[in-house]
């Protein structure tokens, strides 16, 4: 993922091949493995069928602010269960004497924009502005939000 | 950032995380691998045309449920926690549609996403599980995992009636593997009972609405909203018509209700909500007689916050303190010019931007 973006594809299997895995991996990242192909699926079958979809220019950013919206939702109490239940298997998924599942834990106790905004700017590694332009957000927000998820991700980890 | 070694264990983190992450599903099986619900709550007054199209198109891929008002379990499954012989609290409960059924026949929907009902009120009725009498101004509230509504209804013992007038809703283009009240199928029943008048009967500790051949029957959900009592924030005036907004404050959200008192013609409302821990901004237009007022919540440290349409010139918003949690939010209220595009920019006191909401292309 980087700042210049790829010229936009023209029909929607394209356009969604292209995305797709940066939208899986963010997916897994806010809601864990088990929940991130329904994310995915969900948030792509809502953009597309939106009205506004066709006049959209930035689809990627589109698409990404689409899967965190999906996780964010207040009334996706089955996906909330489902995430709260994949977060809780994610530390099987590696050596317990291996240190990763703490940060593990603390990434999935960020509430969801934070999480977001970690995930673009570490795995991303899109600048402040860009992870801004990509979530439609200011970029006072995202310098806020990634300051207050390293804060509280010190806090939990020392 | 990478002198630092919070940001290579935040490193290792993600990249553990994004490499357990799943195959994406191919793009032609993405309406079958699409869970039901597809909540997008309502942030703009669309016409849903589009997506009816895509839904009867696609309708062949939903999977529904036409379920007979007898066909109830023995235990009731899901995430109904009421104790036997208690009823869950008329008001402020989530309502979830457990049938429906126009004439005796049933009506099909998704069981996975049923429609939600909430009855909530500003005061008055608080604890009651039988129907109470509360005083004007309660909202009859719908959510069908798309689209939202509500309503000014007036319940008197055991009979319900919305108020003259339509109530405001929401018609977002949802995704197409859901049914929902913008899908007639659903949107007829459910309708024609919070049109007119109905009645209400607890049975069993559910709640039973019923208008001439149309019956909804709703089950208690233990996710149902936290009792509040909404505090009125401002009334006012504006565009010919008064109106008024409350907020209220539970475990996972602020929220901010606009009622309407149309003169004469009736009442509606809208309303938005604010995850606690999130602090990012949410708000919305509404048209008020002739003019258009924005309304919406803020993370409370913002010392500023700037109306900026596309366009048009910037407007400075007032802005009313709630209840001064932290991190908590403070409501934003004022006339604004009607814009397609538009963006709702916070400062904190040296000036700094720090949220911005974006509407619109």
């Amino acid at each position: 993922m980087t700042d210049e973006r790829a010229p936009e594809a023209v029909d929607d299997a394209a356009v969604y091949a292209q995305h797709a895995p940066r939208l899986i991996a963010l997916a897994t990242a806010l809601a864990g493995p088990a929940t991130a192909e329904d994310v995915v699926a969900a948030a792509v079958v809502r953009v597309l069928a939106s009205p506004s979809w066709p006049s959209v220019t930035d689809r990627g950013a589109y698409l990404t602010r689409a899967v965190v919206n999906e996780v964010r939702s207040a009334h996706r109490s089955s996906l909330r269960r489902a995430a709260r239940e994949a977060r809780a298997a994610v530390p099987e998924r590696v050596d317990a004497a291996d240190p990763v599942p703490e940060i593990l834990g603390a990434l999935a106790a960020l509430p969801v924009r934070q999480r977001a905004v970690v995930f673009l700017t570490y795995w991303g590694d899109l600048t402040p502005s860009a992870v801004a332009a990509e979530l439609g957000i200011g970029e006072g927000s995202v310098r806020k939000h990634l300051a207050r998820a390293r804060q509280t991700l010190r806090e939990e980890l020392t | 950032m990478t002198d630092d070694p919070l940001d290579h264990r935040i490193r290792t983190g993600i990249d553990a995380l994004v490499r357990s992450a799943p195959e994406p599903p191919p793009f032609d099986e993405l309406a079958s691998a699409a869970p039901a619900p597809s909540a997008q709550r309502g942030r703009s007054m669309l016409l849903a045309a589009a997506a009816v199209a895509v839904v009867l198109a696609i309708g062949a891929l939903v999977a529904v449920l036409a379920r007979p008002d007898d066909a109830r379990p023995a235990v009731r499954t899901g995430t109904t926690t009421t104790a036997p012989g208690t009823e869950a609290p008329l008001f402020d409960t989530r309502w979830r549609l457990w049938s429906a059924s126009v004439d005796g026949d049933p009506v099909a929907f998704d069981p996975e996403s049923p429609p939600e009902l909430r009855l909530t009120h500003t005061s008055g009725c608080e604890g009651h599980t039988e129907p109470c009498t509360p005083p004007p101004g309660d909202t009859a509230s719908w959510y069908d995992g798309c689209n939202q509504g509500a309503a000014s209804v007036r319940i008197d013992g055991d009979e319900g009636e919305v108020q003259a007038g339509t109530g405001a809703s929401t018609e977002m283009a949802c995704a197409p593997a859901k049914p929902s009240l913008s899908d007639p199928h659903i949107s007829t029943p459910f309708r024609a009972v919070l049109d007119g008048p109905f009645t209400i009967t607890r049975q069993d500790g559910d709640l039973v609405l019923t208008a001439d051949g149309t019956r909804l029957r709703f089950q208690p959900d233990d996710e149902g909203f936290a009792p509040t009592s909404a505090d009125v924030l401002v009334e006012d005036e504006a565009g010919g018509v008064a109106y008024r907004v409350t907020w209220a404050r539970d475990d996972e959200r602020y929220s901010l209700d606009l009622q309407l008192d149309d003169r004469g013609v009736g009442r509606s409302g809208s309303g938005l909500s604010a995850e606690v821990d999130d602090q990012s901004s949410n708000a919305m237009q509404t048209g008020v007689g002739d003019a258009n007022l924005l309304f919406g919540l803020v993370q409370s440290d913002a010392e500023r916050v700037v109306y900026q349409p596309e366009g048009g010139d910037p407007v400075e918003l007032p802005r009313y303190e709630l209840d001064g949690a932290d991190p908590g939010y403070q409501a934003v209220l004022g006339p604004v010019e009607q814009a397609i595009t538009w963006d709702l920019v916070a400062y904190d006191a040296r000036g700094n931007e720090v949220d911005r909401l974006h509407w619109g292309s």
